[in-house]
This record gives C-alpha cells, sequence and structure tokens, in this order.
C-alpha cells in the first residue's frame, strides 16, 4: 500500500474517530437536548406529571419582553412582595426557572405537589434568615440544609442544592428531588418518553410538558374543559422568543380517531376565532399566521406573534388602551 | 486453499485500492462527500443566523432534524445507492472493458480472489469517503448540547451506510461480472425502479434494497445476506465465465 494511500485511510479514520469522541463526551457530560433546564431536570423526580421551564435570563433580554412591558406598565403583581420576603427580584436574580407538578406519597393520601427549582444569584443568608425569623426550622438531608416554614396548609421547604441553585416546595417533594439528583430515587431522565417530549420541546425560550391522566384527575386543564376534549394523554408546548413570539403546542391523543376529533375541535375554535377577530388587523394578523397539522396521534399547532403585531396591540400613547380587544 | 485464497485477496485488495483511491472516478466520490457538508455548513449558518428556517406540516424542524433528513434522503437515498452502481459495476465490467482482466486471470491465483479483493478495496475506499462526510455533518449540524441523543441514532446510521455500501456494491459487482455494460441497467434500478417501488402500497417495495436500509434485524440480516450471495454468485460467475475480449 502506497504512504498516500496509508495518509488518506488514517486522515478518513481520524475524523470519524473526532465525530464519535466528541458524541461520548457529550454522552458522558449527559448534556441533553433540554437546553438550559438539562441541569436542572436532575432535580425533577420521575413522578412529575408536569415540567415547565422558563429561561427567565433569555426572556428579559429580549425585545419581545420590552414591548410586553410597555404593554403592561406595571410590575407583575406578587413580584415586589416576592422580593420583600425572600430578597429574590425574579427579572434580575433568577436566571432559569424551572417548575414540576409532582406525585407525593404521603401517609394519607397520593396528593400533588409544586416543585420551583430556580437557577440564578441568591442572597441564600438573607433568605435562611427570613424564613428563620419566621418560625422556619432547619434540618439537614443528605447534607443538605432544609429550611421548613409550616404554616398550616401552606409547608413549604427550601434548600440550597448547590450553589446558585434553589429547590423550594413541600418537604416530601424537596426530599424525593434531592434523592432524584442522588441517584437513590428514579428521575425524569429515566421516563424516555417524558424526556422524547421534552427534547421535541426544549429549544424553546420557555416550554412545558404534561402528562394528562384523566383517571387520576392529574391534569393541569380544568375538567370542565377536558371533558369537552376528546381523550388526550400528553400536551408539550414552547414558545421562543426574539423580537416576536413563535408558538408551538403538539396534544398526543390516545388514537388518531381522537387526534383527528381534536384537531376538528381546535378548527372550529380557530374558525370562530377568525370570525370573532378578523376585522382586527392585530389579530388577524396572529390567526393567519397559524398553521394546524395532524399526524397520527399527534395534533401540532404553531402561531407567531411578529413584531408588528406587538406594535398594533401596543397603545399609541399614553392615554390608549392597554389591550385592544377584538 | 483458502489459504490461497486469502493471500490473493489481500494481494488483490492492496493493488485495488491504491487504484481506486487515485482514480480519476474518486471525483465523483469527492463530489458526493463534499456536497452534503457544504449544504450542512450552509444550512447550519443560515438556521443560527435566525434568518430562515425549516418548517415541515406546520412544525419548525431544527438543525438535527435537518441531519436526520440529510443521513435519510441524502446518504441512503441518494449516495450510497450513486457509489453501489458507479463502482460495482466498474469493478469487473471495466477490467473487461480495458482487456485488462487477462493480465489477472494469467497470474498464479484463484479468480474468486479478485472479486473479494476488488470488494473488499472498494467498500474500504467508499466508506473511508462517505463515513467521514457523515461525521462532519453530523458535526456540523448537531449542536454539542443534543449529541449525547442523537449519538446512538448517529452511530447506527453509519452502521447502516457501510451496510448500504456493501449490498448495492456486491450486487453491482455481480452484474458487471454478467454483463458487459451493467452501468445503465443499473442506474435505471437505482433511481427508476427503487424510487417508485419504496412508495408503491403493498409488498414491491421489499424486492428493493433501499427497503432494508434501515437500523433494525431484520433489514441487517437481509442487506448481509444480500452481500453474501451476490458475491457469491460473482465468485461463481467469474470462476466459469470465458470473457471474449473485443480486439
Amino acid at each position: 500500500m502506497k504512504k498516500r494511500t496509508r495518509v488518506f485511510l488514517f486522515a478518513a479514520a481520524g475524523v470519524l474517530v473526532v465525530a464519535l469522541a466528541i458524541g461520548l463526551v457529550a454522552w458522558a457530560t449527559r448534556v441533553s437536548a433540554a437546553g438550559g433546564a438539562s441541569e436542572d431536570l436532575a432535580y425533577v423526580p420521575a413522578t412529575a406529571r408536569m415540567v415547565a421551564y422558563i429561561d427567565v435570563r433569555g426572556l428579559t433580554n429580549s425585545p419581545f419582553h420590552d414591548r410586553l412591558r410597555q404593554l403592561q406598565r406595571s410590575t407583575p403583581a406578587g413580584q415586589d412582595a416576592l422580593e420583600a420576603q425572600t430578597g429574590i427580584r425574579i427579572d434580575t436574580d433568577v436566571d432559569g426557572l424551572l417548575i414540576a407538578s409532582t406525585a407525593v406519597d404521603v401517609p394519607v393520601e397520593r396528593a400533588q405537589s409544586s416543585l420551583l427549582i430556580a437557577r440564578g444569584r441568591f442572597d441564600a443568608v438573607r433568605i435562611e434568615g427570613l424564613m428563620r425569623s419566621k418560625g422556619g426550622q432547619v434540618d439537614l438531608y443528605k447534607g443538605k440544609r432544609l429550611v421548613t416554614l409550616a404554616n398550616g396548609a401552606n409547608d413549604g421547604t427550601l434548600v440550597f442544592a448547590e450553589p446558585g441553585l434553589l429547590v423550594f416546595g413541600p418537604q416530601a417533594s424537596v426530599r424525593g428531588s434531592l434523592d432524584a439528583k442522588a441517584g437513590t430515587a428514579a428521575g425524569i431522565a429515566s421516563n424516555r418518553e417524558f424526556m422524547a417530549f421534552v427534547n421535541d420541546v426544549s429549544q424553546g425560550t420557555a416550554w412545558s410538558v404534561a402528562k394528562l391522566d384523566t383517571a387520576s384527575g392529574g391534569t393541569p386543564l380544568p375538567p370542565a374543559v377536558l371533558s369537552q376534549l376528546p381523550p388526550i394523554d400528553w400536551i408539550a408546548a414552547s414558545g421562543r422568543v426574539d423580537t416576536g413570539l413563535h408558538g408551538f403546542v403538539r396534544a398526543e391523543a390516545r388514537d388518531v380517531q381522537s387526534a383527528e376529533s381534536l384537531r376538528d375541535v381546535v378548527q372550529g375554535f380557530l374558525a370562530l376565532a377568525k370570525l370573532q377577530g378578523g376585522r382586527d388587523p392585530a389579530y388577524r394578523s396572529m390567526l393567519d399566521s397559524v398553521a394546524l397539522s395532524a399526524v397520527g396521534k399527534s395534533v401540532s399547532l404553531t402561531f407567531d406573534v411578529t413584531p408588528a403585531v406587538l406594535d398594533l396591540l401596543t397603545p399609541a400613547g399614553p392615554q390608549g388602551p392597554a389591550l385592544r380587544r377584538p | 486453499m483458502t489459504t490461497t485464497l486469502l493471500a490473493s485477496t489481500r494481494r488483490i485488495f492492496e493493488l485495488a485500492l491504491g487504484q481506486m483511491l487515485w482514480a480519476r472516478r474518486s471525483v465523483l466520490l469527492a463530489l458526493a462527500a463534499g456536497a452534503p457538508v457544504l449544504l450542512a455548513i450552509v444550512t447550519r449558518l443560515t438556521l443560527a443566523g435566525g434568518t430562515a428556517f425549516v418548517q415541515i406540516n406546520g412544525r419548525r424542524i431544527d438543525s438535527e432534524a435537518v441531519f436526520g433528513s440529510a443521513m435519510s434522503l441524502l446518504y441512503l437515498r441518494f449516495i450510497v445507492p450513486a457509489i453501489g452502481v458507479f463502482y460495482g459495476t466498474s469493478l469487473i465490467a471495466d477490467e473487461v472493458e480495458d482487456k485488462t482482466i487477462t493480465y489477472l486471470f494469467t497470474r498464479p491465483i484463484p479468480r474468486g480472489a479478485i472479486v473479494l479483493g476488488k470488494f473488499l478495496a472498494y467498500l474500504v475506499c467508499a466508506t473511508a469517503v462517505v463515513l467521514p462526510s457523515a461525521a462532519v455533518v453530523f458535526m456540523v449540524m448537531v449542536p454539542f448540547g443534543n449529541m449525547a441523543a442523537l449519538l446512538g441514532s448517529f452511530v447506527r446510521d453509519l452502521g447502516v451506510l457501510v451496510l448500504g455500501l456493501a449490498a448495492y456494491g456486491a450486487v453491482f459487482l455481480w452484474a458487471g461480472a454478467l454483463f458487459r455494460r451493467p452501468l445503465v441497467g443499473g442506474l435505471l434500478f437505482v433511481f427508476g425502479f427503487e424510487q417508485v417501488a419504496v412508495i408503491l402500497p403493498g409488498y414491491v417495495g421489499r424486492l428493493t434494497l433501499a427497503h432494508y436500509l434501515q437500523a433494525n434485524t431484520t433489514s441487517v440480516v437481509c442487506l448481509l445476506l444480500v452481500t453474501i450471495v451476490a458475491l457469491w454468485a460473482a465468485m461463481l460467475v467469474i470462476e466459469h465465465r470465458e470473457y471474449v475480449l473485443e480486439r
């Protein structure tokens, strides 16, 4: 074999090895497709029914957020109170916020509870001091300090699981979260079906995946709405913001027939919306961007809120209406 | 006999590999390998810039989905069959056409070794170009954060590429040993019959190699069987056929 032939074969093998090595490094470091939420998902137990994530940094830095602030013209309700109680300012201190609705095994009944996982810059001493001054009790669990504030029905436990990462929720959920991270309990990453949906939507600035369990009533949708819809197993939604908002909603029906029925229901709603809001250029432009499709059991809907639509929604002057209704 | 066959196969392999890699025909290989890489770079830059996006059935398709489409449509549906036809048919047919097959037949080696050696040289040559090309497209198209999830399917795709190159190469090597000018027939089979048959309802699709370019056990077994049977048939043809060379 000639030298140049040998060199060529080695170079080809080298390229292949480099690609596989990079892939293996990515696999070994478990950097998943969940974007900024990938590390935080390790804290979500496998019992989670719904997971939602907001890239707060990406959202607040977007031109779309600035436009929304123009529309809103006031601080979101509760933000000042949260800052006073914990010292946390969501728009400046939090980079990413992950909310999980988990099933918790408690002695009496199997209950649903929410878990909040926030990554950012927190004054741990101030927050813990504030909770202790209100009667918070400190426990140690897996080497972490759990501060529990028992307040009748609203018991809340907070832990700084790692520098810059705060986990908050009912004590059983927070303990379950630490177990999932430590590997002593199954994490949501072991649920391949759930993670497939997460991977499908996680490129968005904000996204959510929910397993609809109508049998146990564990659904994020009101029962009145759910009873009007064909059987749905999963709902996933994502929104990507830049100058506008690009939304994507996907529902996984129980079977193909249900998917077709669901598509017909949504189509009906869209037709009604076009009928009612079609005269308003802002709404008409938004409705025109809606694309609905059904493939197998999956029904998907995409829509865009463009800067032009936001311009139409933004009041012309200080006296203008906050939001024009169709 | 086995030792002779293996040693002779190795000798033919080394001879054929050098000839094949640096022949004019390799321009086709270079194009086949380079075009997807160029396409991947352009697509990635476009998607990363946010100036455009790909949408299928109302759903926005990201770069890794584009990578998946490139693997199935570009590599498996086009590049693998094309390389298989062009190289497979030429392995023996070109020696007959150039009247150089006599030199091989006069050597004290089993005729089957010519088929095996040339086939292995083709396989190494084609995989050494196609696989790195697919690897570069993978690195360009798939963001690092998504590589972990796609690594398994990427490795499976590489395996299917090798099996596809082997099966197409073996089938058209057999055709090259049987017919004097097999290229036109091969092109008609690959870009005519196969393209139509895979979209036809019923069982017609199963008569194509394209149907088995998938990472599942049945397909892998079928592709391996086709490769082995076609190679064996080509070895039989070349052992017993008397080639009449035109003056």
